[in-house]
């Protein structure tokens, strides 16, 4: 299977639209280099990037030709797999050269919170209807973090969805787990 | 037989109008079916009504300059809800009907009308917050006030800011091919123009960002410079972490004018880009590259 | 080599199949025992035909029933690959990849379908669209392509590897006169190598293609035979009068002045030779 996947990489690379994360990745970086300019703390900035790369890394999951390929013997989340490490590749590079770029604390720039909504998102596009679930699940991403953003602090409520933030690894570990109990779908 | 009919099997034209109208009828329904929306509201509401207090702010002006930038969240719903709209026009629907593209473009930004209208009740609301908290303070001693309102065209900006952000929503909506792709991105062109504006309050962006905030800040002397010897009508900022020297907070009713112009014109051009091709597309065109360069250089000469 | 049901010898086999939406039963206990050979689905708007492709191409599994397809079962994830390597499936209104050229995108299938031999991926890609018409397009982007091309190019994708069981959800769909005529030689020559199942809204298509016919309607098959048993079937209950008749369970305009009735004929009524969309029209409408 490891070997249909990697010839299947190169096509499937192909099918992916790169423009979106090449936008924000450029946005976001410029941002990055202004902030650095500026003398300025920007922890935020990176919480913003993680929203957005993570929401657009779900987003690439978005396959027209999904009714054609559904009876493939490459199985829907074997399809998933291999976009998201295609996908996940540049935006860990992009990731990267924006906590060497932002003047943020190395907290901020902590992988962790970023894949914790990237796999909560995935784990809704897997779950979600059909038509719909790539969508719903590249919502996830932001909507979760302008929630977050929205509850004042100090309450239950704001610990919970502060969630990717403080203990984005649990977060992780439940979405992962979500996912392989989604993994027929 | 209808009014409309004039003899057996064939139906007088109904004017363009009536026809927009008509189809941007159906378009209102389905704006409110936008969750972003909503929420967008509620969180500038929160942000406004709730978060923004001259009594705990980090430094004397946050208040005036947080309002500016509190639509924000309401600017990407709106977006997201132009987008979606655009992004029916992708599909291929009746392609030989009477109705032309462009026609039907118009009925969908006249759709997003109630939006603007939404958008003006929450400048209103900018207004009234302002002078219910008795005016709010800008600058430092010598060179302050606790009265500061803003200016009639700053909130207007508010308003400016919708026509972008329906522009933007269109413009993305029609022309990328999966929302799954625009709404992320619409995020984060909101979110880095609204909560990092300080980026662009250099006198030397100021003009060509996306919301200005107002005051400008205008270095006018050294860290050792005596703040008395400057004009007393000026409002001050003394030198700090982020600033070596005293620097005057230029407020300024034409510049916010003229940025509003800039808005408008940077609309035009992404309404362009959303519009099928033809004479009003050319006119946005023309008409937004205008209006953009003739307010950017109007900002430039206004700023000190 | 062809697997068939060890127990019927059928390369298809259903019982009691079943798929509801909430309240709605897309398709109701049906048994279905299919060798080799071109079968036609035929049905009306929302009769369960598109659900049951989709299940029998493993793409969607059932709420009850039992599913055989060459032989293994489709539930049990090893037997589903193995169910997947060896056949076709054409989605109703597939989309593609604009950006890639129709070579490319069958020869991607055609990795998906765990083919690793780019020589022969490119050999049998080149093969199918060629077979398909598309011989002078393979190299051109899917997107600057028409909506039957694009069609046809689906088709090829679904033909790739000589699947043992092609299942096609209105194959037709968009097809020129000389296209539909090319798939129906491309068909023949899948049928000898195993099962074809297609639905279709053409009963001439049926009548020049299938060697069987089913008759879907409100997730039931109401009608399983050969495609002249179906015409058959209105034989006697169909005759033309110029006036509408109170007897007829159906009716339509054929002419000016003419008209067609379903039923049972009145007394020396002009009694005609009944075809194939008499037969199914009086199915359907008995089945209710």
């Amino acid at each position: 299977m490891i070997a249909v996947l990697a010839r299947a990489a190169l096509p499937t690379s192909r099918a992916i639209r790169w423009t979106p994360i090449a936008g924000a990745s450029a946005l976001l970086l410029v941002a990055a280099m202004l902030t650095a300019a500026s003398g300025r703390p920007a922890d935020l900035l990176p919480a913003v990037a993680a929203a957005a790369l993570a929401s657009l890394l779900v987003g690439s999951l978005h396959d027209p030709a999904h009714d054609l390929l559904a009876p493939v013997p490459v199985s829907a989340m074997q399809r998933r797999a291999l976009r998201l490490a295609l996908m996940g590749g540049a935006v860990l590079l992009v990731w990267t050269a924006l906590g060497l770029l932002a003047q943020t604390s190395p907290a901020a720039t902590a992988v962790g919170s970023l894949l914790a909504l990237a796999a909560s998102g995935v784990a809704v596009a897997v779950w979600g209807p059909a038509r719909t679930g790539v969508l719903l699940g590249a919502v996830v991403p932001v909507l979760w973090f302008a929630v977050d953003q929205a509850v004042p602090g100090g309450g239950l409520a704001a610990d919970l969805v502060g969630l990717w933030r403080t203990d984005p690894w649990p977060v992780v570990a439940v979405a992962l787990v979500v996912c392989l109990m989604g993994r027929h779908r | 037989m209808s009014a409309a009919t004039t003899y057996a099997g064939v139906r007088e034209a109904p004017g363009t109008l009536r026809v927009v109208c008509a189809l941007a009828a159906t378009e209102v329904r389905r704006v409110p079916r936008n969750l972003f929306l909503p929420l967008g509201l509620a969180f500038a509401l929160w942000l406004l009504l709730g978060e923004i207090d001259p009594a705990t702010e980090d430094w004397a002006g946050s208040s005036y300059e947080g309002m500016a930038v509190s639509s924000v969240s309401l600017m990407w719903g709106i977006s997201v809800a132009a987008a979606i709209a655009f992004q029916r026009e992708r599909v291929p629907v009746a392609l030989g009907a009477a109705v032309p593209e462009v026609v039907r473009a118009l009925a969908r930004l006249l759709a997003m009308l109630p939006l603007l209208g939404l958008v003006g009740g929450f400048a209103a609301l900018v207004a009234w917050r302002q002078r219910d908290l008795g005016g709010l303070t800008v600058g430092e001693e010598p060179g302050r006030t606790l009265e500061a309102l803003q200016t009639t065209p700053e909130l207007l900006q508010h308003v400016a800011l919708a026509v972008l952000a329906v522009a933007l929503g269109a413009a993305l909506g029609r022309r990328m091919a999966h929302l799954a792709a625009v709404i992320p991105l619409l995020f984060l062109l909101w979110y880095l123009a609204g909560a990092f504006y300080w980026l662009y309050g250099h006198p030397a962006v100021t003009p060509f960002s996306v919301i200005q905030v107002q005051p400008v800040l205008v270095p006018i002397g050294p860290a050792d410079a005596d703040p008395l010897a400057f004009p007393d009508h000026w409002l001050l900022a003394a030198p700090n972490e982020y600033q070596d020297g005293w620097s005057r907070r230029f407020v300024s009713t034409s510049l916010a004018w003229w940025h509003n112009g800039w808005l408008l014109g940077l609309a035009q051009l992404l309404l362009a880009a959303a519009l099928p091709s033809g004479t009003l597309r050319r006119c946005l065109l023309v008409g937004g590259v205008l209006l953009a360069v003739v307010s950017a250089v109007a900002e430039v000469r206004v700023i000190p | 080599m062809t697997t068939t049901d060890t127990v019927t010898g059928a390369l298809l086999a259903t019982t009691g199949l079943t798929k509801r939406y909430g309240p709605l039963t897309a398709v109701d206990h049906v048994d279905l025992s299919l060798g080799r050979g071109i079968v036609g689905l035929l049905g009306p708007n929302g009769a369960g035909k598109t659900t049951l492709l989709r299940i029998l191409a493993t793409v969607l599994s059932p709420d009850a029933g039992d599913v055989r397809l060459l032989g293994l079962d489709p539930t049990e994830p090893k037997e589903r690959l193995e169910i997947r390597r060896r056949i076709g499936f054409l989605p109703q209104s597939p989309r593609l990849y604009g950006g890639f050229t129709p070579l490319e995108m069958v020869d991607y299938v055609a990795i998906l379908k765990e083919h690793t031999d780019k020589t022969w991926r490119r050999n049998e890609a080149r093969a199918a669209l060629e077979a398909l018409g598309l011989g002078d397009r393979m190299h051109q982007r899917i997107r600057t392509l028409s909506g039957g091309m694009q069609q046809r190019v689906a088709l090829a994708a679904a033909l790739i590897g000589t699947p043992q069981l092609l299942v096609l959800d209105e194959p037709a769909t968009g097809l020129d006169p000389e296209q539909r005529i090319a798939l129906r030689s491309v068909l023949a020559g899948c049928a000898d190598e195993g099962t074809v199942l297609l639905s279709t809204h053409n009963t001439a298509e049926v009548s020049a293609l299938c060697q069987h016919v089913l008759v879907m309607d409100q997730g039931r098959i109401c009608w399983s035979g050969a495609p002249e048993d179906l015409a058959a079937a209105a034989q006697g209950q169909v005759w033309e009068s110029p006036h509408d008749e109170p007897t007829a369970v159906r009716s339509w305009l054929t002419g000016p002045g003419n008209r067609r009735h379903l039923g049972t004929p009145p007394e020396g009524a002009r009694v005609v030779t009944s075809t194939l969309d008499d037969g199914y029209l009086l199915v359907t409408r008995l089945a209710r």
